[in-house]
């Protein structure tokens, strides 16, 4: 059994808009996968899915065996449960770091975790170390450059340890640098308890960090696995 | 109006960027803010010249501390609202009490001075995160951090968008050489109409950002809690700050007992 498994998940916005068109498709831990395909053609939507920000109109999605739907998620134990197995990088980094210092930032999930205070410091050290940011840990990040603030909510993400990451476009606003940093970055992820999820339009950086390739259509289904 | 306000705004809460992080007090910033309310606080109940001239002393002697470039900026910040005052009370002195406007001029300098020299030591998160500090409830001082934020955020978005709409007005210039008296009419009305798409605008991406927050802080486990993360605790330092407020405190009974009324 994949740790994720989506049958036939359809989606449309309150507004009408299709977004997605019968979805199924799974991903198994210790994989990244790279999700393409044209503007508009339903990623970040299938994102929101997973993180359980919206639910399918039809279809089911399943997380390590549990259906996931707003009922479910209502109960505050399995939304912790839950939360705390997926992190999920925004594309826009900017509406994704609320706190007023980075070092909140990373601590922010931690004491959601209920973790100690000592164990708290301990991660917040650890994940500033790991993502470079010991010279603004404590700026606000909303003062921090693009490459920066991607850095920023990696360590706050990474941060709760979570199973599964979803990224969504991570490295569309960087320049060269940046992502060259964040590509390095991921590829030393990859490991045979993390499954990795990573929408991008960029077919270099797809060909090299994509373990399986999947591409999405513009009438917001999937073209068939690579 | 509305939209300069909130650029002033937002640079006055950006500044902090530039903040030299070794200069800085090592005294917990609740310690600062709660000395800085209590020096406003007598200053304002005093009624004898000698303490307000002790409290300005010991001021001008923290500012004598900072460098060139913060003295300049404190000055700066601190004329407008003294010869305001200053302008205000001046009746007094025809009016036979020139006391009164010294005075006045003297307490209202020395409570903004309090306020600046504590800005140039706080950043604005540092004095949100008092609040927490001091027991208030932490969802009170994510809310100070949200909108703190979104000040910010939203004067910069406003700056874009009116750059933008500039840029584009700057096209429209053309046109008006051709056709003088039409175009400046047009264009004047296009101004109008686009200060207010831009408060529209604006609007509606606060609306989207805060949903957006909102959904980021789900994806890590929010439930209605917030802590600020603290490592920093109560030092030696910090007792012998509280001691000033003794000192103060002690001082401004003396003065009213011995040589008030
Ligand atoms: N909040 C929303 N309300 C209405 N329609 C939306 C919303 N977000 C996205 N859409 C629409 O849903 C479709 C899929 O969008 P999205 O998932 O963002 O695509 P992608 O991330 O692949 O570019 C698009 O047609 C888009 O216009
Ligand atoms: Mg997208």
């Amino acid at each position: 059994m994949s740790l994720i498994e989506l049958s036939d998940v359809k989606f449309s916005y309150p507004d009408g808009t299709p977004a997605l068109g019968g979805i199924s498709v799974s991903f198994d831990l210790g994989k990244c996968y790279c999700l393409q395909g044209p503007n508009g053609c339903g990623k970040s939507t299938l994102f929101r899915i997973l993180n359980g920000l919206s639910f399918p109109d039809s279809g089911t999605y399943r997380f390590d065996g549990t259906e996931i739907t707003a009922g479910y998620l209502k109960n505050k134990n399995n939304a912790h449960a839950f939360h705390r197995q997926i992190g999920f990088i925004f594309q826009n980094s900017e509406v994704q770091l609320f706190t007023s210092s980075v070092e909140d930032e990373i601590a922010f999930g931690l004491y959601q975790m209920g973790l100690s205070d000592g164990v708290v410091s301990e991660r917040v050290e650890k994940y500033i170390t790991l993502l470079n940011l010991q010279d603004f840990r404590n700026r606000a990040p909303w003062v921090l450059s693009g490459g920066e603030k991607k850095r920023c909510a990696l360590a706050a993400v990474l941060a709760m340890e979570p199973r599964v990451l979803i990224l969504d476009e991570p490295i569309a606003m960087l320049d060269d640098e940046g992502q060259e940093w964040i590509t390095r970055f991921l590829e030393g992820l990859k490991s045979p308890d993390r499954l990795i999820i990573i929408a991008t339009h960029n077919h270099a950086f797809a060909d090299r960090i994509g373990d399986v390739r999947i591409s999405m259509t513009k009438d917001h289904v999937i073209s068939g696995n690579g | 109006m509305n939209l300069q306000l909130m650029k002033i705004l937002s640079r006055l809460l950006e500044t902090e960027a530039g903040r030299d992080e070794d200069r800085k007090l090592p005294v917990l910033p609740w310690v600062r803010i709660l000395l800085a309310v209590l020096t406003i606080f007598l200053c304002a109940l005093s009624r004898n010249a000698v303490f307000t001239y002790g409290v300005l002393a010991v001021e001008l002697l923290h500012l004598s501390l900072l460098t060139t470039g913060q003295v300049g900026r404190v000055m700066k910040r601190l004329a407008l609202p003294v010869l305001f005052t200053a302008l205000i009370t001046l009746p007094a002195v025809f009016l036979g009490s020139p006391a009164t406007c010294l005075t006045v001029t003297l307490k209202v300098t020395e409570s903004v001075l309090v306020l600046l020299l504590m800005n140039e030591d706080l950043s604005w998160k540092e004095i949100t995160g008092a609040f927490g500090a001091l027991h208030f409830p932490d969802l009170f001082v994510l809310v100070l951090d949200q909108t703190v934020r979104f000040l910010v955020l939203l004067g910069r978005y406003s700056d874009e968008i009116l750059e933008a709409v500039t840029l584009r007005m700057v096209g429209g210039l053309q046109e008006r050489i051709s056709k003088e008296d039409e175009g400046r009419r047009l264009s004047h009305h296009a101004r109008q109409h686009n200060f207010g798409g831009i408060l529209g605008t604006t609007f509606l991406r606060a609306r989207r950002m805060s949903a957006a927050s909102y959904e980021a802080m789900e994806c890590r486990g929010f439930d209605g809690t917030y802590r600020t993360y603290r490592k920093r605790t109560f030092h030696w330092y910090d007792g012998a700050y509280l001691g000033i407020g003794a000192v103060l405190i002690i001082l401004f009974a003396f003065c009213e007992r011995a040589m008030g009324k």
